[in-house]
């Protein structure tokens, strides 16, 4: 038997791989009926008729927030904020979490911060946060959609997708982003937190979600829950909406506008509140009990 | 002697490979037991969870995926089932509100299927709350305040 | 071919082990990580890219840059590449491997890695560079093995690889290109907002990837019996030292526009890594250093004669190959970071079980290198000495028995028949004539010999019974050759031949 004919009836390593590939091939179209079909069985009717579009907003009235605490009155929105949402409490700088917290007037508004600026204004503190951008760095980057916009203007995060590449973190020029670099359940302070809540798991990025699950069940964030009238919350593309009305009536400023991603925080100067109702208990003040209202 | 090598191999490989399925054959698992007993399924008047116990049984993975896509992508919060009833699309505040010992009822069968879902990585942060006993007071509280809510 | 990987010194296997053991370090670390979450590397919110991902953007240069000594082969038709672009194809291969693995150590929750596929999301850069690595990656695997295995039959690669070949180039810049728009399309980074990033990312990579090549030329040189013409050498050591020119113009015009623009954004980043800011200095060492380094480098190549001194060579390729990794694989990832959203200077420390995940990556970019270098050099050996090592064997026994055997009675016949003389003298003329045919068909049987031994490793164990039927036949025509041949000089004649052509 020559080697010729050897080859041609018996299993060569050529064939061998081929005929490995080819059973790969079918292997994989067989499998191709087991993956996940839409469910048909229900789901009869539903009214639900998509998001509408908008573009939600914050006005956050530094002035009033100082007024009310400053630094103090804040950490309770903080607080709020983070035992709502079940973010870990995480002492170490490198790794800490935070949807929301403080910065200086100088280091918020690094770019357009005044060298001589008023005592006021210098001494303030700022929440910052995700600034829900018309036009986000994050979502252009995310390589698996983890991070989008939703119709409304939200720049929603699927903590299901995210495979913690950290690009966003990357992309985004507000610093709103934030990895967990261990598993956070250890750092869920138990007795603040919500246990109607998720929290998130090791090794994927979190931020602000604008408290989305708050506003399809048509309530408004915590943090404006938490801020007694102090942050104003709406559709900005509305210009009936509070949120344009307060805007339309005071100095603003947004963080980094020049990078062209159209953040939609604002930061309102404007004490004029401090002299009207807010304080002497008139109209348009929210007390205790319309907070619990807004948070059912 | 390389043919009888060769035979020896598939014989042997064929027994190691199909030894599993003799094992299972002749001694085959006990049947799986899901407790269903929680104090919010018994207050149920017909024992019936969303859809009928079989669609449940094979694709509630379907249905749970889909809910977190509507919910979370599309902002889809509510669940019309084929009776006409409707329930918030959600883990947390639908399932585990009946099925308030996931560690019973889903791990059992997971474990059982050799599963292993990553949702308790998040979800289920019940279980997270009760495993410190110092807050079994607050777990009273937030039980009253849910159930003034549902009032 | 593959089974050219089993059979080495006493060295190599010893390389092997060494690099195993390292490859089982990393990986151990790998596994603490991915118990105990990113914490265990020097990242931090602020600074959320760090020495995996400079890595993989200074590999991606590498990679890049394998295939670039094949543009003046395919493009130029220049024939003293022709010996070293396989092993720019494998160094591509095992740099993108080197690459790739460092992405995947640098995710937070790897599991889903094949997200980037299920849903692919064209308007995110690193869905595209996922797409031209791992194209990157196939193609080179698919030039260098056809070629090497059309090199060992003697035949030229059928004319579909040169056409893949030729892909394989722009595909190269668009790696190093795709990699670069990662960072340059960051707006809220100023220092890596340039759109000179691609640039500068491919004049590096073209500086130290040809340098690393020639190194483990030299090193293979030093082993085996590969060699690269001078030519070649000069000709490479002169594209190092255009790119690293290049390279370094590149850097010049960032600090020019920075300083002379001065707009603090640009400027902090370049402050920090040249002079420290605000007493945050620790990668300025790494800048004066690869300054330091690189401007040795360029020294020496460009003056032809200590450029073609081998041993300043290889220090100038150091130098070159050092500098680019310090100011790519360590300070342009982590100076991007300066200053941060708020400001603020946040140093970055790497943690030691990173590091060891690092050497984990390179051991095994390492290894694969070694293993298809290895398969690369075992064939060109074979093609070398076509004729002998593998039939030499197999003739050089038939050539002994035949001795043994006849040729001791041959002797003793000669012994009793003394007194025929001239008889002897005349048997021992027909000898010498009869022992050089002999020798003949005994190279011829060797030759055959070979062939089917060639086959039979070709075609697996069961021919090799035709190549050992076909083995006995040639000796048995070699027997005949050396019965017919009389007396003394039979003797020695046939070994001697057989010897020769063995050799």
């Amino acid at each position: 038997m020559t080697a010729q004919q050897h080859s041609e009836r018996s299993l060569t390593r050529r064939n061998f791989v081929k005929a490995g590939a080819i059973a790969c091939a079918s292997g994989l179209f067989a499998l191709n009926g087991c993956t996940l079909e839409e469910v048909k069985h229900s789901q009869l009717e539903s009214d639900f008729k998509g998001i509408e579009s908008k573009q939600y907003g914050l006005a956050i009235n530094v002035s009033m927030l100082d007024a009310l605490g400053g630094q103090e009155f804040i950490d309770t929105i903080i607080a709020a904020c983070h035992s709502y949402h079940n973010v870990p409490q995480i002492d170490d700088p490198k790794h800490s979490i935070d949807w929301i917290w403080t910065q200086s007037y100088e280091e918020a508004f690094s770019d357009i911060a005044s060298t001589y600026v008023d005592e006021k204004t210098a001494s303030y503190a700022y929440p910052v946060m995700c600034n829900h951008c018309t036009d986000p760095q994050c979502v252009r980057v995310c390589p698996t959609q983890t991070t989008f916009k939703r119709p409304d203007g939200i720049v929603m995060m699927d903590y299901h997708r995210c495979i913690g590449c950290r690009f966003c973190m990357s992309a985004c020029p507000y610093g709103a982003r934030n990895l967990n670099f261990m598993d956070p359940r250890p750092y869920v302070d138990k007795a603040t937190m919500n246990p109607g809540y998720p929290t998130r798991s090791k090794g994927v990025v979190e931020k602000c979600t604008l408290c989305y699950e708050l506003i399809d069940q048509g309530s408004v964030p915590v943090c404006v829950q938490a801020a007694y009238g102090c942050i104003t919350f709406g559709d900005l593309t509305d210009e009936n909406s509070e949120i344009r009305q307060v805007l339309a009536q005071a100095f603003s400023i947004r963080r980094r506008v020049e990078l062209g991603t159209g953040p939609n925080v604002y930061y309102i100067f404007d004490d004029s509140a401090l002299y009207t109702n807010a304080f002497t208990g008139g109209e348009g003040t929210l007390f205790e009990e319309d907070l619990l209202e807004g948070g059912e | 002697m390389k043919k009888t090598g060769m035979i020896a191999f598939i014989v042997v490989f064929c027994v190691l490979a199909l030894l599993p399925f003799a094992a299972n054959a002749v001694s085959p698992k006990a049947p799986l037991e899901l407790d269903y007993n929680t104090p919010a399924i018994n207050m149920l008047e017909e024992h019936k969870c969303i859809e009928d116990t079989e669609f449940m049984k094979s694709s509630h993975m379907q249905l749970l995926d889909q809910w977190r896509n509507d919910v979370v992508r599309n902002g889809d919060i509510v669940y019309t089932a084929t009776d006409g009833t409707r329930y918030e699309k959600s883990l947390d505040d639908t399932c585990l509100a009946c099925h308030s010992n996931p560690e019973d009822f889903c791990d059992r069968c997971h474990t059982y299927e050799g599963v292993e879902p990553f949702c308790w990585d998040c979800h289920n942060s019940f279980g997270l709350w009760r495993e410190d006993a110092n807050n079994e007071a607050l777990w009273q509280d937030y039980v009253s305040q849910v159930e003034g809510g549902q009032q | 071919m593959l089974e050219k990987v089993l059979k080495g010194s006493k060295f190599y296997y010893g390389w092997l082990l060494a690099l195993l053991v390292l490859i089982g370090i990393g990986v151990l670390a790998y596994i603490n990580q991915l118990v105990n979450g990113l914490q265990l590397t020097g990242m931090s919110q602020d600074v959320n890219w760090g020495l995996y991902i400079a890595q993989f953007t200074f590999f991606v240069g590498v990679a890049a840059s394998g295939v670039m000594v094949a543009i003046p082969l395919y493009l130029h038709d220049y024939k003293e590449y022709g010996p070293l672009i396989i092993f720019g194809e494998f160094m591509a291969v095992a740099a993108v491997l080197v690459a790739l693995l460092n992405v995947i150590v640098d995710l937070g929750y790897p599991a889903r890695i094949f997200n980037v596929v299920l849903y692919p999301t064209p308007h995110s850069i690193l869905f595209w560079d996922m797409v031209v690595l791992s194209s990157y990656l196939l193609v080179n695997i698919i030039i260098g093995w056809t070629s090497i295995a059309a090199e060992r039959k003697g035949t030229k690669p059928a004319h579909w690889v040169h056409v893949l070949a030729i892909i394989a180039i722009p595909l190269a810049i668009s790696i190093h290109t795709v990699t670069a728009f990662i960072y340059c399309g960051n707006v809220g980074r100023p220092f890596w907002a340039s759109a000179i990033v691609a640039c500068r990312f491919l004049a590096s990579a073209f500086a130290a990837g040809p340098a690393l090549l020639l190194l483990i030329s030299f090193i293979m040189g030093k082993f085996t019996d590969y060699k690269l013409s001078d030519k070649a050498v000069d000709t490479v050591a002169k594209t190092v030292a255009y790119a690293i020119i290049a390279n370094v113009f590149f850097f010049m015009l960032e600090i020019f526009t920075a300083f002379y623009g001065n707009s603090p954004h640009h400027v902090e980043p370049l402050a920090y890594i040249l002079f420290g800011v605000h007493g945050h200095n620790q990668l300025v060492p790494f800048m004066w250093a690869a300054a330091v380094l690189i401007a040795i480098g360029i020294v020496i190549l460009l003056v032809k004669k200590w450029r073609q001194t081998r041993g300043l060579l290889i220090i100038a390729l150091l130098c070159v190959f050092l500098g680019c990794w310090m100011d790519k694989g360590i300070n342009f990832v982590l100076a991007g970071f300066v200053p941060n959203s708020f400001g603020e200077i946040i140093d970055y420390v790497p943690h030691p079980n990173e590091i060891m995940v690092i050497v984990g990556t390179f051991a095994i970019g390492a290894f694969v290198l070694t293993l298809l270098f290895k398969v690369a050099l075992a064939v060109r050996e074979g093609i070398a000495q076509p004729e002998a090592v593998q039939k030499s064997a197999a003739a050089r026994e038939l050539a002994e028995e035949l001795k043994s055997a006849e040729m001791e009675e041959a002797v003793e016949a000669a012994k009793s028949e003394r007194a025929a003389r001239e008889a002897e003298e005349a048997a021992r003329k027909a000898a010498e004539e009869e022992a050089a045919k002999a020798a003949e068909e005994a190279a011829k049987a060797a030759e055959e010999a070979a062939k089917a031994a060639e086959e039979a490793v070709e075609e697996g164990a069961a021919t090799a019974e035709n190549a050992a039927e076909n083995a006995a036949s040639a000796a048995e025509n070699a027997g005949e050759a050396a019965e017919k041949a009389p007396a003394p000089e039979a003797e020695a004649a046939p070994e001697t031949t057989a010897e020769e052509a063995a050799e």
